[in-house]
């Protein structure tokens, strides 16, 4: 079974993201910040997170620099949610170790097609 | 002396009646335009875009400047949590005032600081020149400045100098701000980017509350009553009283814990000015004169929403050198700005602002100090009966009273921070004792203050009048 | 004592008054509204699962959505936030889903309705509500507002125009950037990034405009959205323009497409007799051009009097590759006692630190 994280402070699209993947067949986990994140991490060990950007606290962009930076979790793919679109951030998104991107506003399905590529992608 | 005594009174109860119903009125009325204020933002917060500020690629940049000095205790966490706050473009500079203890050590660590040369530019003259600049290593918008220790003014515009955004913001080291705190206190800006110079937030009591990793994740009330008389004190009077002066284009005060400056009139007005011990009050007044004089149009604004935390005194050696200090401050800028007193030529500043700090903040101590003997002496000599005496105090202090009350009620539809039925009873309650022996003691202090600025500033005053004041200040005292 | 009892104790009275009545509201006002949160809380608890279903468009036979759109009035009240916040942070068919929601309820035709109501936050939520649902052929009536005379009203009217990306807006918002209209350049800005190349044309008509704030916006519109087409219009204005702001503008423009052909007018805007806002733009944009000419210009800046244009310069070339880095080397082993290559070096070695360090 494939494990999904996602974390966002937003309950909303939190909890709409984790249906929709539970929906395609994911086991998902849910975070709100950046320290209930790492603690879903340890207690189980996802294939793919999705974080949000902009969250109080530790950023989407911190969070991915931590998860690469620990052996343990380095591998995990990492997708970046957010409302900031700027090329710069872009830019500082990939160069955090994120494996993709996606903008919000977002199209739950193409979120969910992203996932299913990247992972794909990654048992090859 | 008996027959003095007994003029005197005669004579002054009604000016005394008169003067109380003028403070608290004066009061109620900032309260009245507060509460209009909270109901505008409240209808129009829906669609205020705030969201779209954080995403908009035109929201202009921020340099947030935090001078520290022997913060070893509590600046990695306070640079922490000043980067990860919720803001798009955002720098910070920390500048290290000639710490005495391990402040540099233990930010070099945490953040792997190496030193790059840089040459600054002295946009503003400042007596300290930063002896080096530092950059994390791998990056991140993080400066750090080391400097001989020149006081907090100085430090603050090296800081200006450093910066490279269009909007400077001041804060403290041991403040905690709100992760939405930035894109608070820009709004104003955003909204009206042609006049809006300056921005305020407002500062609340961190005692009480439950922070975590630098965040205020739960708002209670603090346990001793010194604090809790002080939430209420910072509710009417910084909430209620600052959102009201700003309404009417009047705000003479941003905080030092968080205030900010577009960066280009900071340099147009000189920066801050170590000599003052009320730097950041003074600057504002400066702010006024100057655009005043030159006849621009333009807005400093405070802002209500919940923005910074602070630690508030919580024993009374404390609390007494802050409001000694403050009533000081107070008085070294209106004696400054004096030409500004009642000239209508500075509008509302003049003949609003000025002459209600004068009246109300600055003279008030001399009423309520001097009248308690006079009403013991007029006790003592039978010319005041009991009856008389503790009906009138009671009217008096009632009005007061009825004023904090209604501040915490607008607190209570507005913003509700305190979750717990027992922060609403405690600060009832400190609202009431506040009036038995803390206006007393505050009353003490203020005078205190007063009277050392007078004994201290005299030579400066001869000194000053003599070199014609100009806006600039002649002579140098340590601001620590 | 002249002052009479009588007046003491009508004082104690409204005093006596108005602390009951404050505390009274404190405390009504907390009842009603924890009473009022736990009522919606509780009627969103079941629907939201439902809402979530919806916007996931996992929704078999449109089950969930139909019982959400014959939803009372109480209920509907209690999921309409929730309804309103996923609106503006989806796209495609699963906000085409939401929409359908908000219409079956009358949202969008009270939204309408209210456009030209008396009641400014009336007429500013709904053009609020009309930019979330994206009804772009409402986008005319909108542009209307961008005149109103209340100005949170006009910050929304083109706010919501961006969200709406309706290319017919363009022509209108950049109108609003005119002296008479006091929208900010920021929310005219990003609307108009948003309605994206569908704005160039007329876009590039505002840089002829005859008021400047027209023609500030419109070049550093064209340049953030890579309007090549206008470069030559933009090269013009960096060189001749009587407005400094949209010298700015065009100079931060042609930066962007870092095209080598107009290497000669970033060249002159960095010239030493010109306003520092101007050079440090300039200084920019070369950077982007990185040609080895841009180069020799930057290298020729390092020393510069003006310290933030030196230092931008070193920094551009410390992160320009060998090339610039050879530059910056070149300028660090030159003569010390001449005052400006001394300045060079020692920005020269404090951009190649940064670089170094990782910084920017």
């Amino acid at each position: 079974m494939t494990a999904v994280l996602v974390v966002d402070d937003d309950a909303d699209i939190r909890d709409l993201v984790a249906f929709k993947l539970a929906q395609a067949g994911y086991e998902v986990d849910r975070a709100a910040d950046g320290a209930g994140a790492l603690a879903a991490v340890a207690r189980r060990r996802p294939d793919l997170a999705i974080l949000d950007v902009t969250m109080p606290g530790m950023s989407g962009i911190d969070l991915c620099r931590s998860l690469r930076a620990d052996p343990e979790t380095a591998s995990v793919l990492v997708l970046l949610l957010t409302a900031r679109a700027q090329e710069r951030d872009v830019e500082a998104g990939f160069a955090a170790g994120a494996d993709d991107y996606v903008v919000k506003p977002f199209s739950p399905r193409e979120l969910v097609s992203r996932v299913e590529a990247l992972l794909a992608r990654a048992r090859r | 002396m008996k027959p003095v005594v007994v003029d005197i009174l005669n004579w002054s109860d009604w000016a005394v009646l008169f003067y109380f119903l003028a403070i608290n009125t004066s009061y109620a009325a900032l309260i009245l335009l507060a509460a209009a204020e909270f109901y505008r933002r409240a209808e129009t917060a829906s669609y205020a875009g705030r969201e779209d500020d954080l995403v908009n690629p035109f929201t202009p940049g921020v340099t947030v400047i935090m001078p520290a000095y022997n913060e070893e205790a509590v600046i990695v966490p306070a640079v922490q949590a000043m980067l990860s706050l919720r803001y798009p473009r955002l720098e910070v500079v920390v500048v290290l005032d000639g710490s005495k203890d391990n402040t540099f050590g233990v930010l070099e660590e945490a953040f792997g600081l190496v030193e790059v040369p840089r040459l600054i530019p002295s946009d503003i003259p400042t007596r300290e020149a930063p002896k080096a600049v530092f950059v994390p290593r791998g990056g991140g918008p993080l400066v750090v400045v080391l400097k001989d220790n020149s006081g907090r003014a100085d430090s603050l515009n090296v800081g200006v100098n450093l910066a490279t955004m269009d909007l400077v913001c001041f804060v403290d080291a041991d403040s905690i701000l709100d992760s939405e705190a930035l894109l608070n206190v820009v709004k104003p800006f955003v909204d009206d980017p042609e006049r809006v110079v300056a921005t305020g937030g407002v500062i609340r009591a961190v005692n009480g509350c439950a922070v975590v990793d630098g965040r205020v994740v739960r708002v209670g009330m603090p346990r001793g009553w010194i604090a809790r008389i002080q939430v209420v004190e910072y509710l009417r009077a910084f909430l209620l009283g600052r959102t009201g002066w700003s309404k009417i284009g009047s705000l003479l005060i941003i905080s030092g814990a968080f205030g900010m400056f577009r960066r280009e009139v900071m340099l147009e007005v000189g920066g801050l000015d170590p000599s003052c011990i009320g730097e950041d009050a003074e600057l504002v007044s400066r702010l006024h004169r100057y655009l005043r004089d030159n006849k621009r149009s333009y807005r400093i604004v405070f802002v209500s929403e919940p923005v910074s935390w602070t630690e508030v005194p919580a024993t009374l050696k404390v609390l007494a050198r802050q409001r000694r200090r403050w009533a000081r401050g107070l008085l070294e800028v209106l004696w400054r700005h004096r030409v500004m007193l009642f000239n209508p030529r500075y509008g509302r500043i003049g003949l609003l602002a000025f002459p209600w700090f004068l009246l109300f903040e600055l003279a008030a101590p001399f009423i309520e100090v001097l009248g308690l003997p006079l009403v013991v002496l007029g006790l003592a000599f039978g010319v005041v009966n009991v009856y008389f005496a503790v009906l009138f105090a009671v009217a008096a202090f009632g009005y007061g009273l009825a004023l904090s009350l209604a501040s915490l009620a607008i607190e209570e539809l507005s913003f509700h921070r305190y979750p717990d039925w027992r922060d609403l009873r405690a600060a009832g309650v400190a609202a009431l004792i506040e009036n038995f022996w803390y206006r007393q003691l505050s009353a003490l202090w203020g005078l205190q203050g007063i009277f050392a600025a007078l004994r201290r500033q005299q030579a400066v005053w001869g000194e000053m009048t003599r070199s014609g004041f100009g806006p600039e200040p002649t002579r140098a005292e340590p601001a620590r | 004592m002249k002052v009479p009892l009588a007046v003491i104790w009508a004082a104690i009275g409204v005093d006596g008054f108005l602390l009951i009545s404050f505390t009274t509201l404190v405390v009504a006002s907390r009842a009603l509204r924890l009473k009022r949160e736990r009522t919606a809380a509780r009627r969103l608890a079941p629907l939201r699962p439902l809402l979530l279903e919806v916007a996931s468009e996992d929704d078999p036979q449109a089950g969930s959505l139909r019982r959400l759109q014959s939803l009372g009035p109480d209920d509907w009240e209690a999921l309409v936030p929730a309804a309103a916040g996923l609106l503006g942070k989806l796209r495609g068919s699963s906000k085409q889903q939401i929409a359908s929601l908000l219409d079956a309820h009358g949202s969008t035709a009270r939204a309408y309705g209210d456009l030209f109501a008396r009641r400014a936050t009336r007429r500013a939520r709904a053009a609020e509500m009309i930019g979330s649902l994206g009804h772009e052929e409402l986008a005319p009536r909108l542009l209307r507002l961008l005149e109103d005379k209340r100005h949170d009203v006009r910050l929304v009217a083109a706010r919501a125009l961006g969200q709406l990306r309706s290319a017919d807006a363009s022509a209108g918002l950049i109108a609003a950037a005119g002296e008479r209209s006091p929208i900010p350049r920021g929310v005219l800005g990003h609307a108009l990034l948003r309605i994206g190349h569908r704005a160039v044309p007329e876009l590039t008509r505002a840089l002829s405009s005859p008021d400047w704030r027209r023609r500030s916006l419109a070049a550093d519109l064209l340049g953030r959205l890579g309007a090549l087409s206008a470069a030559e219009q933009l090269a013009g204005l960096a060189s001749d323009d009587p407005a400094l702001s949209v010298r700015v503008g065009a100079v931060e423009a042609l930066g962007r497409f870092g095209l080598p052909e107009w290497l000669g007018p970033l060249a002159g805007a960095a010239g030493r007799k010109n306003p520092s806002r101007l050079r440090e733009a300039a200084v920019e944009a070369l950077s982007g051009v990185a040609t080895p000419e841009a180069v020799s210009v930057l290298g020729s800046l390092t020393g510069d009097g003006d310290i933030r244009v030196g230092a931008k310069a070193a920094v551009s070339l410390a992160s320009l590759g060998p090339l610039g880095r050879a530059a910056l080397e070149r300028v660090l082993s030159a003569d010390l006692d001449d005052e400006e290559k001394a300045r060079a070096a020692a920005q020269a070695s404090g951009a190649l630190a940064l670089v170094a360090a990782g910084g920017r």
